[in-house]
């Protein structure tokens, strides 16, 4: 059995395969100020359970598992793990805490192209989360947020932002529709990307792709389906495994 | 590897540079300061002066120069200010007069507040490269020679330039071998030194340079002999200069797997490329024009030579480099991006500036590109 574990900028993700069947899998919201023999303990209790044969890291904090016998970049794992969950799939999408990634794959889940944004917060998930903090809306609560006036954000820049919605805010405008706004900066930004990169079967990972209304608009915008996986956090992870 | 001599021997030169530099200033020499490689050098040591380079590549310096000047801007041209502001730069602090030149926006306009710090010559560069251009051109680098003269007492005589144009081809000379060496796989070099040999050839003595540099061909010759080098994914990089304190990029490429095997850049071939084909000024001047940098307008030479040093050098991906907020090679990249992939050659491009923030990141990208070509 092979272990995963995908040290993230906000979370830290472990799956378990053995013959590319996934057999668990594990999800901590900690990542990458999390301390290496933290990490050895949660390796340790899962070794009791299931016999390990082999250690994969990836992710933002992937050189903190010293203790991996091997280490996989980000992106090319998001490519293998994205052809795992869907064979068609010449795309992805990840908004994941630290940066917003999108591929180009090839069929065998091989990168052919990426782009990341850049020195930049804008339409990352720690935009989202900065949001939500401002418009004191639970993390967990998200999806039941919505609304048809959707509030502009005009501001690239997630500095700038914030003080967009504080004055939104300050305006009255309610709640549901900024963070719709929100949506739509981040849709915004994300979209050149795909069109640059000229996808068409995409796939959605991260975190920010469990939320439904968001990803509701994102569909109406490109005018067609993502292809999102049950746990959309684990697909840069359980590519690591399989690269 | 054994750690090449040459290069350390370019590190102590640099290491007693500054000493040298305020010995030779003590014997009557003027020193010029510059922050181009448009600067016709040939003209400088033909009166028996100093050319440095003085463009500014750290951080520390940026925010005394956000003080005058915006933030979003460049920061080779924030830190170049910065520099003067503090008199921390040794080299800054020892010219008599500084050139600058109308490449950019940022530096034109940075100029016309330095100019109240430390006394400046601007040389017109025309941004059209048209003959009525090129006379311009050739008008201006007589009138620097004019100032030469007139700041050293020295007249600038048909045979000193000789000297000087042969001397300056020589270093060009040098710089084409150690490119036909960079030719060979494995690597016989690291990008990171050639780098530093361009970064401290704006500031070495010439002489001392031109010792380096053979010495730097001898030792690279044996190591091709014997098959030794650095393996690995061969880059070029194309676009800003990276100037001494500023070599964040290629550090990270040759940490995640890549070998830097040629720079299209002011630090590399736009450095060195084409010789002075002639001894007089207009020959001189014509020579410079030729440098394809981003600031001119149609700079369609820049795109063939990145596609040519491409197959020269055997180079599997192209790392493009712009320094935050220079618009000029920013908005080139688009081109040059589109006609390297119209070739199919793998090509990532990265927008960065001189803090450290961004290490991590820029590490990821550059570490999947390199596994993905």
């Amino acid at each position: 059995m092979i272990l995963g574990i995908d040290v993230g900028s906000t979370t830290t993700k472990m799956v378990l395969m053995e013959d590319s069947k996934i057999i668990w899998y594990k999800i901590e919201d900690i990542g990458v100020v999390i301390e290496e023999d933290i990490l050895l303990k949660m390796v340790k209790e899962i070794e009791q359970k299931y016999p390990i044969d082999k250690i994969v890291a990836t992710g933002y904090g992937r050189h903190k598992v010293s203790f991996a016998d091997k280490i996989v970049p980000e992106v090319i794992a998001l490519g293998k793990g994205a052809n795992y969950f869907f064979n068609e799939a010449d795309g992805v999408i990840d908004i994941g805490g630290q940066d917003t990634k999108v591929l180009k794959i090839d069929k065998n889940g091989k990168v052919v192209d990426f782009i990341l944004s850049d020195k930049c917060a804008a339409g990352t998930g720690k935009f989202l989360e900065k949001a939500l903090d401002i418009l004191k809306i639970d993390k967990n609560e998200i999806n039941k947020y919505k609304s048809d006036n959707i509030a502009k954000i005009s501001s690239m820049c997630a500095v700038f932002a914030e003080s967009e919605i504080i004055s939104l805010l300050s305006k009255k405008v309610p709640k549901e529709g900024i963070l719709m706004g929100v949506y739509e900066s981040i849709i915004n930004r994300v979209i050149p990307m795909t069109n640059r990169l000229k996808i068409q079967n995409i796939v959605f990972s991260g975190g920010v792709a469990k939320n439904k209304v968001l990803v509701e608009m994102f569909e109406k915008k490109l005018n067609k389906k993502l292809l999102i996986p049950k746990e959309p956090q684990i697909v840069c992870c359980v590519g690591a495994i399989l690269v | 590897m054994m750690k090449l001599k040459a290069i350390e021997k370019l590190m102590q030169k640099f290491a007693s540079r500054k000493e040298q530099l305020y010995k030779q200033k003590e014997e009557g020499r003027k020193v010029f300061g510059m922050f181009c490689a448009y600067v016709p050098i040939e003209i400088i040591l033909a009166a028996n002066a100093i050319p440095v380079g003085l463009c500014g590549g750290k951080n520390d310096t940026i925010p005394i120069a956000e003080e005058d000047l915006p933030r979003n801007l460049c920061p080779l041209i924030k830190s170049s200010y910065g520099f003067k502001k503090a008199k921390t730069c040794p080299y800054f602090e020892a010219s008599d007069i500084v050139i600058g030149e109308t490449t950019c926006e940022g530096k034109k306009k940075m100029f016309e507040l330095m100019e109240r710090l430390v006394p400046m010559h601007i040389m017109h560069l025309p941004h059209m490269k048209d003959e009525d251009s090129l006379k311009i051109w050739i008008k201006e680098v007589e009138k620097l020679k004019e100032l030469v003269e007139k700041e050293t007492g020295n007249k600038i005589t048909e045979e000193k330039l000789k000297e000087t144009v042969d001397k300056v081809n020589k270093v060009r000379e040098l710089f084409y071998k150690l490119y036909e060496l960079r030719k060979n796989k494995p690597a016989p070099i690291k990008g990171l030194d050639v780098l530093k040999l361009f970064q401290f050839a704006y500031l070495l003595d010439i002489d001392d340079t031109i010792g380096i540099l053979e010495d730097l061909i001898e030792e690279l010759e044996e190591r091709v002999k014997k098959g030794e080098g650095y393996e690995g994914k061969r880059i070029l990089i194309t676009g800003c200069p990276m100037v001494a304190g500023n070599n964040k990029i290629v550090e990270i490429i040759e940490e995640v797997g890549g070998v830097v095997v040629g720079e299209e850049s002011c630090t590399g071939t736009r450095f060195f490329e084409n010789f002075v084909e002639g001894y007089s000024v207009e020959d001189i001047a014509k020579r410079y024009f030729k440098i394809p940098c981003a600031c001119r307008f149609k700079n369609d030479e820049r795109v063939e030579n990145i596609k040519r040093l491409v197959k020269e050098l055997d180079v599997d991906g192209v790392v493009y480099y712009t320094l935050q907020y220079c618009h000029t090679f920013n908005i080139e990249g688009a081109k040059v991006e589109e006609a390297l992939k119209e070739e199919g050659i793998p090509i990532i491009r990265i927008e960065t500036d001189y803090s450290e923030s961004d290490r991590e990141q820029l590490k990821t990208r550059l570490e999947a590109f390199i596994e993905m070509i």
